[in-house]
């Protein structure tokens, strides 16, 4: 019988190989694949996460545990049963137009991905008509916006602003995070949150979510 | 005169490079991050393999100004607005250096299929060392200014860039025009910035009183920018 709490240590340690390999056993063993998820490897990100807010792990630890949930993820994800139950929440994500830095970005949706949403990372250089089709056709509660450059992060606000000019006004939230973003500028431009990590983007898109 | 004609530029040979792991590993965690021997042996394995393919290049011109303003610099007819700030250490030189370093189309295209991998570690890496390549290469760049003023005793001040302290990046484009066309291979892409992504511009003081100050966030007041907020 496989421990599943060795693929919950994976993940915390980021070990990729050990992660796949007990997530194929289990699957051999036909332990539900919702459950591995969600008592397993989200715990596992979480614990990370947590870890990472306490200055007891940091961004290359989040991302070699991104990496190793994802790589379980893969072979889960087939197993699921697809109608989204099980999901947390769609969040469309994206770095926004005259900027190309997504890292930073990426690891938001590694993180997210990784404690249940379905994630539609659009890239980078994207635009409000762009953000705003995604959210459109993907039927997304959120939408993610992050910008590196101070001369960047204004777009935010137009990509805000257009929103409120849609028909998605009131449907979907947005998110903004970036290293020259606050909280006192996500104010000002109207934003329904504001992270300053990948960690802290998880909490902030499950409450906006439940809201 | 032709604005080109003072364009001097040069490939690195990848051996030549001083890659500061330090750099590399700071811009990877937040303050206190050790990177542990599995971290280091992948951070060695991604250098090594770039090696092989990763051709920097620099390149820069010396021009005069012909109008200096509280916020804004004239050079052969085109003007940059640096802003109040980057102007305080600009003004006052007897030469300007436009110059570039990039880390090289070659290192884009294999950084393009690490972006597309699908695994966000290697992605990471390869970012945070592109960016390490690009800097080291600016380095040479400016000791290569450095020795070719060192017998005017004339100082070499810091690279500014648009897109930092306040100077916005659409200024890049005149930045550009003061070089020849793809600079060490280097374009502006329609939201000016750099393609190489991993791709360092600036305007450099060079005068007889110009001396090394301080960088980045000693000269700026900009609250939100994120290399403050790395710094505390």
């Amino acid at each position: 019988m496989t421990d599943l709490n060795q693929l919950y240590e994976a993940i915390v340690a980021g070990k990729l190989e050990v992660a796949v390999e007990i997530t194929n056993a289990a699957i051999a063993e036909g332990v539900d694949p919702q459950a591995i998820i969600n008592d397993y490897m989200v715990k596992g990100m979480e614990e990370i996460g947590a870890r990472f807010e306490a200055g007891k792990a940091f961004v290359p630890n989040l991302l070699m545990s991104a990496r190793a949930m994802k790589g379980s993820l893969d072979i889960l994800k087939p197993l699921l049963k697809g109608d989204g139950s099980a999901s947390a929440g769609r969040v469309v994500i994206g770095t926004v137009k005259g900027d190309l830095h997504d890292i930073g970005k990426n690891l938001v949706a590694s993180m997210l991905e990784g404690c249940g949403f379905e994630v539609i990372n659009l890239g980078v250089d994207i635009s409000s008509e762009k953000f705003i089709d995604a959210a459109r056709e993907h039927k997304a509660q959120i939408i993610c916006m992050s910008a590196l450059l101070t001369t960047t992060m204004n777009y935010m606000k137009e990509v805000i602003a257009a929103v409120n000019a849609s028909d998605l006004k009131g449907k979907v939230k947005t998110m903004v995070g970036g290293a020259p973003v606050s909280d006192s500028f996500a104010k000002s431009i109207g934003a329904d949150g504001y992270s300053a990590n990948a960690s802290a983007a998880v909490a902030l898109a499950r409450s906006i979510v439940s809201a | 005169m032709c604005i080109y004609c003072s364009f001097r530029s040069a490939e690195v040979p990848f051996g030549d490079l001083e890659l500061s792991r330090r750099d590399i590993y700071s811009t990877m965690g937040s303050s206190g991050y050790v990177p542990d021997e599995e971290m280091k042996r992948q951070v060695e394995d991604t250098i090594g393999h770039i090696t092989s393919f990763c051709r920097p290049r620099y390149g820069y011109s010396i021009l005069e100004a012909s109008e200096v303003k509280e916020e804004a610099i004239s050079i052969a007819g085109k003007t940059l607005h640096p802003g109040r700030a980057i102007m305080e250490m600009l003004r006052g030189a007897d030469r300007y250096a436009i110059m570039v370093a990039t880390a090289g189309m070659e290192f884009e295209q294999w950084y393009d299929g690490e972006r597309h991998s699908g695994d966000i570690l290697r992605e990471f890496l390869a970012s945070n060392i592109g960016s390490e390549i690009a800097e080291a290469t600016s380095r040479i760049g400016l000791e290569e200014i450095g020795r070719e003023f060192a017998t005017t005793g004339w100082g070499v001040g810091n690279p500014y860039a648009p897109g930092y302290c306040g100077w916005h990046v659409s200024d890049q484009q005149a930045l550009f025009s003061l070089l020849p066309p793809l600079p060490c291979g280097i374009r502006l892409n329609p939201s000016s910035l750099m393609i190489p992504i991993k791709s360092i511009s600036g305007i450099i003081p060079i005068g007889a009183k110009v001396t090394k100050k301080a960088y980045g966030c000693a000269i700026c007041d900009y609250p939100d920018c994120y290399r403050r907020n790395q710094n505390q």
